[in-house]
């Protein structure tokens, strides 16, 4: 037996290093995450689909497509929670990236393969970027007049300005930030431009203003200067609902020291109404108002509508075809002659501008107006060259195995004829 | 080093999912978005009134008043601008109406409509000067005070009623430039009787514009 002699680690080598990259990359990589992933993203795709029947597309899009973690209503069983699909291909994209294009063995055969996988990212990269940086909504312009501003179809914000004060932006809290489970929740919202702090409580998605006598509120809690918020069912179609809530301004003590309920939507008894004029209150001897309304922004052009013509089907009001013959003057004043019509948008400065809507049936003397969708998509053509790269990249993994099938089929000998 | 088990990942995966849902909404943000001014966006008004935001008619935007406690704004009509109902089943009603003067059959047509109700004799125009007086709007109007038994409309469709025994009407009719306005309360004659001071406290708080009160 030979004596027991002291063992040493050995020391740490750049090719240890590069074990333990490889090793990190093959877990981070692994196939087992990839399943994992591709099964989430079956029953979310289920789940979210049947999902639209009841509570729509958007509601659906919120839920399961766009988020990060599935909210709690829409957990599987009512009791599995579940991760949102951004987070599914957030994991899914450093799985390609590791197992697919860093730690894959980089040959002539394999490169088909890398460009599959590269085309993969794309899309999830595209999808990401629409997901943070897409503008969408619709711009209603008469005829005769000018627009340059578009309003969301979906989101309704809190705009928060000071009409005389020295800072002339407008603030704006989107709906995602002030949106709650439950009317009882409450959120609060500061910025250090403002005196005092709003509280937005009693959130409803969808909702008409009415007075507290209404038979429909008969349990209402809460009112100010008798009026409250009547809860409707949210529509499915999500730009049909009308956001509503209660607004208090807390001063510095968090005490109130003015209240509203805001929404846009008015139904008395029979007459409904709507209203978008703000809400306005001071604070010390500054003036401020607050107006619940969609999200709405401006493009670096306007669009003149010079004409808009639409045919019907023959005895019908149908419409067959319609266009909006326009004149756009860029930022830097040219103009432009335009006509916009189904599947020819108008293209500038990034943004799309389709025909999607119309209005000719208004009474003689009101101006009949068309509603173009306007679309700002950074990622809008990168789905199409991802796919241009998967085309070539699984042309090329055919053309290699295919190549290799031939040459072993040539270089096995066949068996002589007996 | 130990091989890690690869049937881990997934599960790892999922701890971390249950991890992140863990996570709350924030109940206290900072405002960071700002947009500038629109190019020709109006500046917004100040100083309108909750009324006057959410009016359903010319009457809620133009007028200014304070709804007594334990009385109930209900829904306007077509024909009930400011509508209320008080008492413990809501049989008690009161209503302000705002009509353009044309058309609007005049203040002694509507006043003899409204006695009619009540099963009293019409008035002529010169007993008008005899009715008792209170002032609405900064104004000194005749002032109606009947009991009887109510035959007239109620509900929001002022459709007729059957005859209601022992009831009480308080109203008045007035015009004043371009309109004319009849404010109206009627219901059981003990329930009336004790929201009188109430019916003349909104009666007193009436105004136009600005606070509650005003002149016309």
């Amino acid at each position: 037996m030979s004596a027991e002699t002291p063992t040493l680690s050995p020391p740490e080598t750049p090719r240890h290093r590069a074990g333990l990259t490889d090793r990190i990359l093959s877990i981070v990589g692994s196939y087992h995450i990839a399943v994992v992933v591709f099964l989430l993203m079956i029953v979310l795709t289920l789940v979210g689909t049947f999902s639209q029947k009841t509570i729509g597309l958007y509601e659906s899009l919120r839920i399961y497509f766009v988020s990060w973690m599935v909210p709690r209503e829409g957990w599987l069983f009512g009791f599995i929670p579940l991760p949102g699909m951004a987070l599914v291909l957030a994991v899914m994209f450093v799985n390609l990236l590791a197992g697919g294009v860093l730690r894959i063995k980089k040959n002539w055969r394999t490169i088909g393969n890398v460009i599959a996988h590269l085309s993969m990212l794309g899309l999830i990269a595209a999808g990401a970027a629409s997901l943070w940086y897409k503008q969408e909504g619709h711009m209603r312009i008469f005829e005769g007049e000018s627009n340059n501003r578009v309003s969301a179809f979906q989101d309704w914000v809190l705009e928060v300005q000071e009409p005389a004060g020295a800072e002339k932006t407008v603030a704006v809290i989107r709906e995602t930030a002030f949106r709650t489970d439950s009317p009882a929740e409450t959120t609060t919202f500061h910025r250090k431009e403002w005196p005092f702090e709003l509280k937005v409580s009693g959130y409803q998605r969808n909702a008409t203003i009415t007075t507290t006598g209404d038979p429909a509120v008969l349990t209402a809690s809460d009112q100010v200067d008798g009026y409250t918020l009547r809860p409707l069912e949210p529509n499915a179609q999500h730009e049909a609902n009308m956001a509503g809530l209660f607004l208090d301004v807390l001063d510095s003590t968090g005490k109130s020291i003015a209240r509203t309920v805001l929404a846009q939507a008015i139904r008395q008894g029979e007459i409904v109404t709507r209203s978008d004029a703000p809400f306005s209150f001071k604070a010390g001897e500054r003036n401020f108002t607050v107006a619940l309304t969609r999200e709405s922004w401006e493009v670096p052009f306007s669009i003149h509508l010079d004409d808009f013509i639409a045919t019907y089907y023959p005895g019908t009001r149908k419409a067959k075809e319609y266009e909006s013959n326009v004149t756009m003057t860029n930022a830097a004043g040219k103009d432009t002659k335009f006509r916009i019509w189904m599947n020819n948008p108008l293209r500038d400065s990034g943004f799309v501008a389709y025909q999607t809507s119309f209005d000719d049936q208004s009474p003689p003397g009101q101006e009949k107006y068309s509603v173009l969708t306007v679309v700002k998509n950074p990622s809008d053509q990168w789905p199409f060259y991802s796919l241009i790269m998967a085309t070539i990249g699984l042309c090329i993994t055919f053309l290699t195995k295919l190549s290799r099938f031939i040459r072993r089929t040539v270089a096995t000998p066949t068996p002589a004829a007996a | 080093m130990p091989a890690f088990p690869h049937f881990l990942s997934g599960f790892l995966l999922s701890g971390t999912a249950l991890l992140l849902a863990a996570c709350g909404r924030q109940e206290r943000v900072e405002v960071l978005q700002t947009r500038a001014p629109f190019k020709n966006e109006p500046v917004p008004k100040l100083g309108l009134s909750t009324a006057q935001r959410y009016a359903a008619n010319d009457a809620q935007s133009m007028l200014r008043w304070n709804t007594p406690a334990g009385w109930f704004f209900l829904p306007a009509t077509e024909f009930r601008h400011l509508n209320f109902s008080f008492g413990p089943k809501r049989e008690g009603e009161a209503y302000l109406t705002l009509l353009p003067v044309a058309g609007s059959g005049g203040m002694l047509e509507n006043l003899n409509r409204w006695r009619k109700q009540m099963a009293q004799p019409p008035l002529e125009e010169a007993d008008l000067a005899s009715l008792p007086e209170k002032t609405i709007f900064g104004r000194k109007v005749p002032f109606l005070d009947l009991t009887g038994t109510f035959t007239g409309g109620s509900g929001p469709m002022m459709a007729a009623s059957e005859p209601k025994p022992d009831y009480r009407m308080l109203g008045a009719i007035f015009e004043a430039p371009g309109f004319l306005f009849t404010i109206k309360m009627t219901g059981p004659t003990a329930l009336v009787t004790r929201e009188a001071a109430n019916f003349d406290a909104f009666c007193q708080s009436l105004g136009v514009g600005g606070t509650p009160g005003g002149g016309i």
